[in-house]
């Protein structure tokens, strides 16, 4: 094997320069870095973290919270304690106890509604499927705990955050789920507000029948 | 005195040591010590010059060159094993006896130097040039010539290696680009046989 | 040896020029009033002496390594460490306690001895090489008349303690960065020895005192008599600083760490406060290589302008010292690392060519001398083309480009 075979000649450089000028223009594009990063602010892009934060993307998802609407988080949450969430958690990190009045019939809404963050995966499986839109993903990131056990299992009044918060977290996606809540809030209210009529006009209708009744009589 | 008296077992010890353990790596490093403490010898009798020649070309050049030549060469028991063999003694005894009886027979003759010609004469720097490159400028010369020659030879010797390279061992080439131009790897290559491949 | 001889003598001792040697002083006056004997004044004297220089570099060595970090920060247009203290002033402290209070780690494999004795013999040679080194007119703490040999007689220490270390680990990464360290050393000690004989010959001399002497005064009145700005020493100058980053092990040579490589090199193995040794025995080294590049070529201690003499000489020394470390940081914020077989190429058709070619110059240079000592046009006319065009065909060897060999790895083929 002849030495040069292994050793392959690059073909040369176009124009003949300054040999050591690639090194100082290297050299003075540091040297700019350098400088500039005390005069101008654009340069500096480091975020101070615990006095300042980075605001998180609206896509940024984690552990879940229960959203309630109103000022009363007891009152105005939105779960009704179905379990569906319970049931498709793949980790099981989920625990709900329905709460009854004294005579056994449902209230529709959680006693007990704790959510494992230690276990919890992140998946989002639990605001899929939530009917009610009552289960979102967070945007919390300082969740490290110096008790793991009982520091990391969130109950209730831990997990309950108010719309607000939700508008505040993902404007969009809030404000779709407050205008359909309002349609159907507005379409139950008509319901209702037609069923009231009906039964008004039912009771007006049955008011006179008596009185009907009672003409012949 | 107490110079010689301190030093001289250690650097025995040292010597022998080197000569004795079986692994290379702990042959040279007591080797690298036993030239460490003569330099340490001549500097505390006063030869500061050749004190510290000595830690500079001894230490920092041959002891290296040793020790370089040990990382990258196979390690393994072969050494051992070699250096346990009967005639690897019976060679090196024949070897080192001539040595000895030559520094016996000077010893014994400087015992019947004049008094005051064991005292160190005080010279400057200068001298010490003045004499290298004007009386012993023939001896300088000739150990300059030769040591080109090793030079050269060792150049020539590595470029033949590099062009009739037949098998590079990898533990080299990984290593070093260059690495079939090195002699150690040179023996390392010629040990072993030609795989089909190369032509 | 008493205050009152120095200030009856030659300058006072309250002068500037004396502050970095009022230790020593005060301890040897201090013992002389309660009645020590002579041997014993002495010696304190010397410990105090050898005591200030390193208490001077290690203060100096933390506060490097929070400037490097700093500037490298600032390049990147980051901030740097900015937490612990004002400015982050006390991140060496916290390094410090923190390399300190970690668990000494030694592998099952290693030699205990030898892996012991790696850290110390890195950080010895470092510290002795800082003793010889003149900082001052008057502070000199140990004037050799041999100073330059005994700077490279020590610095031999570094690689065997590389060695020790890389071998005694007894593990692959370490035995990497060693055979890598070690080659580079040893290429790179012969330009960087090579350069200094040309100064030895101009000087006549190897005490470092009387290579800063030799370069008193000032052509023209204000180009001071460096050897920097002489032909010879410009082009020596350059090649030692080149082979001082790469015995330094710094950015652009720093192959034997190699941390995206070879996880630290010869210091994988070892952790707590034997590494922090390893990094001090680094910088240590970078100071006393950097701190004789200024004796050699920069003057010394000398003031770069006619009329500076009133600031204290050890001042401009450690001016010009944290000018040649703040070039070294630029370079290192610049530069990706080199590949071995670039390195090696340099080294040797690059560095050692034009090393050798220093020693004639400078020759030509004593002999085309005016009898005043003065150099005439003829010097310039005779060295300057011989050091400038095989400087510029080795710049056009260079040029040409040359990819890797390609290689054929046998158990991975097989």
């Amino acid at each position: 094997m002849e030495p040069s075979a292994d050793i392959k000649r690059l073909p040369a450089p176009a124009r003949w320069s300054i040999p050591g000028i690639g090194l100082l223009k290297g050299m003075v594009v540091t040297a700019q870095n350098m400088i500039q990063s005390y005069y101008r602010k654009e340069r500096m892009t480091t975020v101070q973290y615990p006095e300042e934060r980075a605001p998180i993307s609206p896509n940024f998802r984690n552990f879940p919270f229960l959203c309630y609407d109103g000022e009363d988080p007891k009152a105005g949450l939105r779960c009704t304690a179905c379990t569906i969430c319970e049931t498709e958690c793949p980790p099981q990190c989920i625990y709900i106890v329905l709460e009854r009045d004294a005579n056994g019939k449902s209230l529709k809404r959680p006693k007990v509604f704790d959510i494992d963050v230690s276990v919890c995966m992140n998946c989002g499986i639990c605001a899929e499927v939530c009917p009610f839109d009552s289960i979102y993903m967070d945007g919390e990131y300082e969740l490290s705990k110096q008790d793991r056990f009982n520091g990391l299992l969130f109950h209730l009044d831990r997990l309950a955050k108010s719309a607000d918060y939700h508008m505040k977290l993902r404007p969009k996606e809030a404000g779709e789920v407050a205008a359909r809540r309002k349609v159907e809030v507005d379409k139950k209210r008509a319901v209702q507000a037609a069923k009231d009529a009906k039964a008004q006009t039912d009771k007006d209708m049955a008011k006179p029948e008596p009185t009907t009744k009672g003409e012949p009589a | 005195m107490t110079a010689l008296l301190i030093l001289s077992p250690l650097i025995l010890l040292a010597a022998l040591g080197a000569v004795w353990l079986a692994r290379p790596v702990h042959a040279a490093l007591l080797l690298a010590l036993t030239l460490v403490l003569t330099a340490v010898y001549y500097l505390a009798i006063g030869a500061d010059f050749i004190g510290l020649v000595q830690l500079m070309v001894y230490v920092g050049a041959v002891a290296m060159l040793i020790v370089f030549s040990l990382l990258i060469t196979r390690s393994g028991d072969e050494a051992e094993e070699i250096a346990r063999r009967p005639l690897v003694m019976v060679v090196g005894l024949a070897c080192t006896l001539p040595v000895l009886l030559v520094l016996l027979h000077s010893i014994s003759r400087a015992g019947n130097l004049p008094p005051g010609a064991a005292e160190s004469p005080a010279f400057s720097l200068a001298q010490l040039g003045t004499a290298l490159f004007t009386t012993h400028a023939p001896a300088v010369l000739t150990v300059a010539v030769l040591l080109t020659a090793v030079m050269i030879g060792a150049a020539l010797f590595a470029r033949g290696a590099h062009a009739s390279s037949v098998h590079r061992d990898a533990s080299c080439v990984t290593e070093f680009s260059s690495a079939p131009r090195h002699a150690s790897c040179l023996t390392e290559s010629t040990r072993k046989p030609p795989t089909p491949n190369d032509s | 040896m008493s205050l009152l001889d120095m200030s009856s003598g030659g300058p006072s001792l309250w002068a500037p020029e004396w502050l970095p040697r009022l230790p020593q002083r005060l301890v040897e006056m201090l013992l002389q009033y309660f009645g020590a004997p002579e041997w014993l004044v002495t010696t304190a004297g010397w410990i105090t002496a050898a005591a200030t220089v390193v208490g001077v570099f290690l203060g100096g060595f933390a506060l490097l390594s929070l400037v490097e970090r700093k500037t490298l920060a600032r390049v990147q247009n980051r901030l740097g460490p900015n937490r612990a203290g004002w400015f982050g002033i006390l991140q060496p402290v916290a390094d410090g306690i923190k390399m300190l209070t970690k668990e000494d780690i030694v592998p099952a494999k290693a030699e205990w001895l030898l892996h012991l004795a790696a850290p110390i013999l890195i950080v010895m040679p470092s510290i002795l090489a800082l003793g010889v080194i003149p900082y001052g007119r008057e502070w000199t703490p140990v004037p050799l008349e041999l100073g330059l040999l005994f700077f490279f007689s020590v610095g031999a220490f570094t690689e065997l303690a590389v060695f020790m270390a890389g071998w005694a680990s007894g593990s692959k990464f370490p035995m990497l960065g060693a055979m890598r360290a070690i080659s580079q050393m040893v290429s790179y000690e012969l330009p960087l020895i090579i350069t200094t004989v040309g100064v030895v010959m101009i000087t006549g001399s190897l005490a470092l005192s009387d290579i800063v002497e030799h370069q008193v005064g000032f052509h023209l009145g204000f180009i001071p008599k460096w050897n920097i700005f002489t032909p010879w020493g410009f082009s020596a100058g350059i090649v030692f600083y080149i082979a001082s980053i790469a015995e330094a092990n710094r950015c652009p040579f720093d192959l034997p760490e190699g941390e995206s490589e070879i996880v630290a090199g010869h210091m994988t193995e070892y952790s707590g406060f034997k590494y922090a040794l390893f990094f001090m025995g680094e910088y240590l080294g970078l100071f006393a290589i950097s701190g004789l590049g200024i004796t050699l070529f920069l003057g010394g201690w000398q003031a770069p302008l006619p009329g500076l003499g009133f600031v204290p000489s050890w001042i401009w020394f450690f001016a010009k010292l944290v000018v040649v470390i703040m070039s070294y940081l630029w370079i290192r914020a610049t530069f990706p690392r080199v590949r071995i077989d670039q390195l090696m190429r340099f080294a040797w058709l690059c560095m050692l060519p034009m090393a050798l070619l220093t020693i004639p110059a400078a020759g030509i240079w004593v002999f085309t001398a005016n009898p005043d000592g003065s150099h005439g046009i003829l010097g310039w006319l005779t060295t300057v083309p011989l050091l400038l065009i095989p400087w510029i065909i080795i710049t056009i060897i260079f040029n040409r480009r040359i990819s890797p060999a390609t290689r054929s790895y046998t158990f991975a083929d097989s």
